[in-house]
């Protein structure tokens, strides 16, 4: 339970932020800045800037990635890491669609620990798995014939025992 | 220009709309993005995806991550036989595909077993003899009681060195020029051979060493993290280092001081679940430090550039901060049995913190906090400048106004409060 007596947020410096497709954000910056592309940006255009154009990523993409920098715009201290995890385990899991819009968006923006979060995720889905779990999980289509599959079996058997 | 705050309203959308989705996008993936979810996986895992599709057979072979996970099946004498067999196989495809120009092991992560069985040291030497040779950059080696052979000591490539539940001899000192991180968790290590191992690394940067219970103490002299104590060492570390973490082991103060004397640039410092009576730490340098000590009675830090603190102790601590810029501070008050003397210590305690801008307050009961009336009275407020208060209680929220009331004095200029209880 959270209880709040008195209340104003603190007034830090916001930027804007375009997605592809024409939306417009307003963004603490020290948010924004957990994207690397985005830092670089904002260094190289300084105080002029107007708004930072992102033509890879679209406006849902975006607002779920800027959640994700919200949320972890400050240091992590030991204790509150479990909290963290939590958050981040919640935040991860999302359908596959949305999950590789995310990572190549976290790609482009450069965050490196969204990127590790997300291909992490996506390393757990294959986890355990059968080669045929795996192929129905990601709607990979088996483009083998059936002895090319035996062969690859074969010749990687030490794998397979 | 329309410009509106980010708002999450994301998910409700994606889970209504029904999964129509059949398309496959994990294949499209650049092999940069494959390898790095590879990273995440047991080896074996990324050959047996080889049957997958043709997108699929050859990329298990230039992934720049290797893992190996001696946990990963299931049945235990099947398992021994694989995984020796594992080892072998998929080190002779790897060498094979070697040929292949532009191919790179960045990173080799082993985690053994007791019950490994013999030949598998062997193979494990065999595998870091190569991946040496390929100029890894990153090892992880964890479990079995495996000890790191020589040839290791002088990977000249290495950036990262982490291991646990290990044993580790360096009789003579290490060649290390591009590490940068060195973590030992649980390693059996002489002091000497710790010696050999952090003088030979000049440009270091992290450094982390953890025992992982106090146990009884293993009767060799000068044995290092068995005995879980710093006394005798004398750790000739690289002025490069930024950033140390030190886990369940036992700390005096003329030892740190004496260590971190020498670090002109160290900038965080963590001491997690540490034995320490009394601390002292000088410091220009420090923006973090993160102090959870066992029984801290006393502690004495003069860290003028201090950002960030976090302190576990009593109300009847005696704590001294001088610090010029401490924007943040954490405090964990331990065993909230207060009576009227100790609503006195705290209120020096939380004036002693100087903390300027924002804090987060730790009790195991709310009463702890409710400073009386009569002790309001004798004192100053010990926050004046404070901006933003949280406060995390572990029990029930019952006397919530008194609570607020008592807050209010303590911190005038505050303007958020948030209380949290669990």
């Amino acid at each position: 339970m959270a209880s709040s007596t008195s209340g104003s947020s603190s007034s830090s410096k916001v930027v804007k932020i375009r997605s592809s497709d024409n939306e417009n954000f307003e963004v603490e910056e020290a948010a924004a800045a957990r994207s690397e592309t985005i830092k670089k940006l904002l260094e190289d255009v300084g105080d002029d800037a107007d708004v930072i154009p992102l033509p890879n990523v679209d406006a849902k993409t975006l607002v779920k990635v800027m959640e994700w920098c919200k949320k972890h715009m400050d240091d992590v201290d030991e204790l509150n890491k479990e909290e963290m995890k939590t958050w981040d385990a919640e935040f991860v899991d999302m359908d596959q669609s949305c999950l590789y819009n995310v990572l190549l968006a976290a790609n482009f923006l450069n965050i490196k620990e969204l990127l590790d979060q997300l291909t992490q995720k996506v390393a757990d889905m294959i986890k355990g798995k059968s080669p045929e779990e795996i192929r129905a999980t990601f709607n990979i289509k088996n483009d083998f014939t059936p002895e090319e599959e035996a062969e690859i079996r074969k010749q990687n058997a030490w794998a397979f025992e | 220009m329309a410009a509106k705050r980010v708002k999450i309203d994301y998910d409700e959308e994606v889970k209504s709309r029904p999964n129509t989705m059949a398309e496959d996008r994990i294949s499209l993936l650049p092999d940069r993005l494959i390898y790095h979810i590879f990273s995440f996986l047991p080896t074996i895992y990324i050959v047996q995806m080889s049957v997958i599709s043709q997108r699929w057979r050859y990329i298990w072979l230039s992934t720049p991550f290797i893992y190996f996970d001696f946990h990963t099946s299931s049945d235990r004498v099947r398992k021994r036989v694989m995984f020796l067999n594992f080892l072998t196989n998929s080190l002779r495809c790897r060498k094979q595909y070697m040929r292949v120009p532009k191919t790179s092991i960045t990173s080799f992560k082993c985690e053994m077993s007791s019950s490994f069985p013999s030949g598998a040291t062997r193979r494990i030497d065999d595998w870091l003899s190569f991946v040496v040779r390929m100029k890894v950059k990153e090892l992880h080696l964890y479990g079995g009681g495996y000890c790191l052979p020589q040839f290791v000591l002088s990977a000249s490539s290495l950036t990262v060195l982490k291991l646990r539940n290990m044993k580790l001899e360096t009789p003579s000192p290490s060649h290390f020029p591009s590490l940068k991180v060195l973590s030992l968790s649980d390693v059996e290590v002489y002091s000497q051979s710790l010696q050999n191992l952090v003088s030979g690394c000049p440009i270091i940067e992290d450094l982390h060493l953890e025992k992982y219970n106090f146990g009884a103490p293993i009767s060799f002299e000068g044995f290092f993290l068995g005995s879980y104590t710093f006394r005798g060492l004398d750790l000739a570390v690289s002025g490069t280092l930024k950033n140390i973490s030190f886990s369940r082991v036992e700390i005096t103060d003329q030892w740190l001081d004496r260590l971190i004397s020498r670090l002109p640039l160290l900038e965080r410092l963590t001491f997690w679940r540490c034995r320490w009576k009394s601390i002292s730490i000088r410091t220009h340098s420090l923006k973090y430090l993160f102090c959870d000590v066992f029984n801290m009675r006393e502690a004495d830090l003069r860290t003028p550039n201090l950002v960030f603190l976090h302190l576990t102790c009593f109300a009847e601590s005696n704590i001294s901060v001088e610090a010029f810029q401490q924007l943040e501070t954490n405090l964990y008050v331990r065993d909230s049995s207060m009576n009227k003397t100790s609503y006195y210590d705290l209120v020096r305690l939380l004036s002693n913190l100087k903390c300027l801008k924002k804090m987060t307050l730790t009790t195991e009961c709310e009463s702890a906090l409710i400073i009386q009336k009569g002790v309001r009275n004798m004192s100053l407020p010990p926050l004046p400048n404070l901006k933003h208060l949280t406060l995390k209680i572990h029990g029930r929220l019952t006397r919530n106004l008194k609570l607020e009331e008592s807050l209010l004095w303590c911190a005038p200029s505050v303007e958020a409060i948030e209380i949290y209880a669990s």
